[in-house]
């Protein structure tokens, strides 16, 4: 699966349709308004949107 | 929830932005050389794969579905492909950027380029980065003519460029 500009991040927290995410120290708000997470999911993000839950 | 993406209309033009990253991503692991490889020679000869490329590129499939939506179609067209390479894809380049600095933005980037002069299978075209000499050979036929606009996509010429899109892309780089 070709991922290219998307990351791999662990789900924080979940409030509503935004979650925030772990990129390794670095922490995000991104859109869970397509995926729905919860928290300890790792997931694939890009440009804020999470795509996939991942395993 | 499952994401349920949107068919793709023209696969050749997909593949045509798509496949320019693929060295990145062999690099990575990301993808098999063997398979980038043959969606290369499917661009170069206008043919169609004969696998899902959707599941390949599954966030560009994604996020041109997510995009289609938001443009109120039910179909990803060549209107949506664009404006995720050419606009969506820059944004995330930059998002990436600020949480692993490992993309070289230069070369992701899809820039629009003038085409200043041709020979044999490369062109020298004029781009935001200075003088660059593209392969022309990416596409087969692609006939290409002194002064022709076209989208730069790490070495390669994706495809020509309308008035229209350059201009949206200009002024998008000097926001």
């Amino acid at each position: 699966m070709v991922m290219c500009l998307a990351l791999i991040g662990k789900v924080l927290s979940v409030r509503g349709k935004k979650a925030v995410i772990d990129f390794e120290g670095v922490e995000r708000e991104a859109s869970a308004e397509f995926i729905k997470p919860e928290v300890g999911d790792s997931v694939m993000v890009f440009n804020d949107i999470i795509l996939e839950k991942v395993e | 929830m499952e994401f349920k993406v949107l068919p793709i209309k023209n696969r050749d033009l997909f593949l045509r932005y798509a496949v320019p990253c693929g060295d990145v991503l062999v690099r990575r692991g990301e993808l098999d050389k063997k398979l980038l490889d043959e969606m290369g020679n499917a661009v170069r000869s206008g043919r169609d794969v004969d696998f899902p490329i959707e599941d390949k590129f599954k966030v560009a499939s994604r996020m041109c579905t997510i995009l289609a939506k938001r443009m109120q179609k039910d179909v990803i067209d060549d209107e949506v492909i664009r404006k995720y390479f050419l606009v969506e894809h820059e944004k995330a380049i930059l998002w990436r950027k600020q949480i692993k600095p490992d993309i070289d933005v230069r070369e992701c980037k899809v820039y629009a380029g003038k085409v200043r002069k041709i020979e044999d299978n490369r062109a020298l075209v004029h781009t935001p980065l200075g003088e660059i000499m593209l392969r022309t050979d990416f596409r087969e036929g692609l006939k290409l003519k002194e002064g022709d606009w076209i989208s730069k996509h790490y070495g390669y010429i994706s495809e020509k460029l309308s008035q229209n899109h350059v201009s949206a892309m200009h002024k998008k780089d000097r926001v």
